[in-house]
């Protein structure tokens, strides 16, 4: 067993049983923690790329250049702000359009060429407050013909999918948060009762119920990072096996690749790290509230 | 100055064990506390040693109600009195060495300091040689003098021994007699729980007599 410090333990923890239920326990939670977390981050990495994240939906309005002037744009703007269950209205940006458009050709277009039309974006709560024909009526007066974009109903789909990608997901992750602490819990009682009369005659020569309690806790964190290092490690190798994969498979342009960016992978790699510190106050809150109640 | 005001202890639910204590322990006095087995004195010193507290009367030590001290005012009475259990309380996964230096670790002392504090008590018990042994390989006289000696490291203001030098020939009990009655010189304020009626007379200091809980006047002898 690794010695925390050239001192020895005074709570002989080490040769405790949950020295091995401890790892197996918090390893097992930080795999499926991260396998969970992962798949969830890159289902979103996939919804972003399809613009269809957040609980806004939008709609989108091209109104020609001929007929947009300046001051069109500006009342038709303030029209749509006004409709009920809108919250945002905004013009996009010539570089917007040409950015997008530049991915989808690969070279700048010329703007003389390609008269762009005037896209206005425009989110609402609901899809009932983003019907064309009632958008396309009222901009009648201001703007003349226009053609409006709604989202189409499959992605409105798939967006309530992702919601509820997230929610699941969360949930597991409080389970699996829950499991793991009241494992520690349980553990740490076992080991305090175990040592009862060690700590006992720690207390009698005058040890404070933290100094008790750091032995738990150090104890708690070394076992957790024994355990959840390994968990880790399985589940991100396998991450990486199926978002290369699953990338290949769906190598068609324009879909999103399943894939995780490199902040998202260091963050399931600090997952470990976040068991154990969440073992360690597990522990330590367990030792303290238990000390509290002795004589 | 400790002073019991009409003590009672009882264990749990089971009966009273202690009854009407009245007693006061005057700082760097000595005491011998006598009484046939079951009488009551580990029970008395487990309160003096805050590892109870009474169940009725008052026990005021280090000038505070011990009913209402906190628990991190009592850890700090308790680094002030140094204890040789009956049963010895020895941690065992621990050698003699790291038992005897416990206190003084606890209390944050220079790890050089600790190191020669130890040695030179291990040596007046005689245990020199056995710094690196655990409890569980020593003999009962051996434990009994580390337990001696972890007890006196600290140079305690309070220090209770219970039936110390039971296991221990007539030399070696004598030699840690002359620890204790330094200390006591020192100001310590000295308890001693035995059956031994020789200490008392080869050590002279008064006598309280517990019979069946209750402290009697007179020595039993
Ligand atoms: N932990 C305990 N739980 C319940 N009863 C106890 C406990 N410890 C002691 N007693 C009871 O309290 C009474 C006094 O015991 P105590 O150990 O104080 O006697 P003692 O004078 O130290 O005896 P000895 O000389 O044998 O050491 C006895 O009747 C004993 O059975
Ligand atoms: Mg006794």
């Amino acid at each position: 067993m690794v010695r925390w410090r050239q001192r020895p333990q005074e709570v002989p923890l080490a040769s405790d049983p949950s020295s091995s239920f401890v790892p197996t326990i918090i390893g097992a939670m930080v795999f499926l923690s991260t396998l969970v977390l992962g798949a969830a981050l890159a289902i979103e990495g996939v919804a972003d790329g399809w613009q269809i994240t957040g609980q806004q939906y939008r709609a989108t309005i091209e109104i020609s250049r001929k007929s947009a002037s300046e001051e069109t744009v500006a009342t038709s703007i303030d029209v749509l702000a006004q409709l009920p269950g809108i919250t945002r209205v905004r013009v996009v940006g010539d570089d917007e359009i040409l950015a997008t458009i530049e991915a989808w050709t690969g070279g700048r277009p010329d703007l003389e060429l390609l008269p762009l039309p005037v896209l206005i974006d425009v989110e609402a709560l609901s899809p009932e407050s983003l019907r064309s024909d009632i958008i396309e009526q009222i901009l009648e007066e201001t703007a003349g013909a226009v053609t409006v974009y709604v989202e189409p109903q499959w992605l409105i789909a798939v967006r309530s999918t992702v919601g509820t990608v997230q929610l699941v997901t969360a949930l597991m992750l409080v389970i699996i948060a829950l499991i793991s602490v009241v494992s520690i819990v349980y553990v740490t009682r076992t080991a305090l009762s175990i040592h009862q009369d060690t700590i006992e005659t720690l207390h009698q020569v005058g040890a404070q119920d933290s100094y008790i309690a750091i032995q738990f806790q150090n104890q708690s964190l070394f076992l957790a990072l024994m355990g959840g290092i390994p968990g880790n490690v399985l589940a991100i190798l396998i991450m990486m096996f199926l978002t290369r994969e699953l990338s290949g498979s769906f190598e068609a342009p324009l879909l999103p690749a399943v894939s995780l960016e490199t902040g998202e992978w260091l963050f399931l790699g600090a997952l470990p790290v976040v068991a154990a510190v969440v073992a360690m106050v597990a522990a330590r809150v367990t030792v303290i509230t238990s000390l509290g109640r002795m004589p | 100055m400790i002073r019991f005001e009409n003590v009672g202890l009882r264990y749990g639910s089971g009966p009273e064990v202690l009854h009407d204590i009245d007693l006061t322990l005057e700082s760097g006095s000595g005491h011998y506390l006598v009484g046939p087995t079951g009488a009551g004195k580990t029970s008395l010193l487990s309160l003096l040693y805050l590892g109870r507290r009474p169940t009725r009367g008052l026990l005021t030590m280090f000038g505070q109600d011990v009913a209402t001290a906190t628990r991190s005012a009592l850890t700090g009475f308790r680094r002030r009195i140094g204890v040789v259990f009956q049963d010895y309380n020895l941690l065992d996964h621990l050698s003699a060495f790291d038992n005897v230096a416990l206190p003084l670790r606890l209390v944050g002392t220079d790890p050089d300091m600790v190191r020669d504090h130890v040695h030179q008590l291990l040596e007046w018990v005689g245990l020199d040689t056995m710094a690196g042994v655990k409890p569980p390989f020593m003999s009962g006289g051996e434990k009994q003098r580390v337990a001696v000696a972890r007890a006196v490291i600290g140079q305690p203001d309070v220090l209770l021994a219970d039936e110390p030098t039971g296991n221990l020939d007539e030399t070696m009990a004598d030699r840690l007699m002359m620890l204790f009655m330094e200390l006591n010189r020192h100001g310590t304020t000295l308890v001693i729980a035995t059956h031994n009626t020789r200490l008392p007379q080869r050590f002279p200091h008064p006598v309280l007599h517990l019979q069946e809980g209750f402290l009697k006047a007179g020595r039993p002898w």
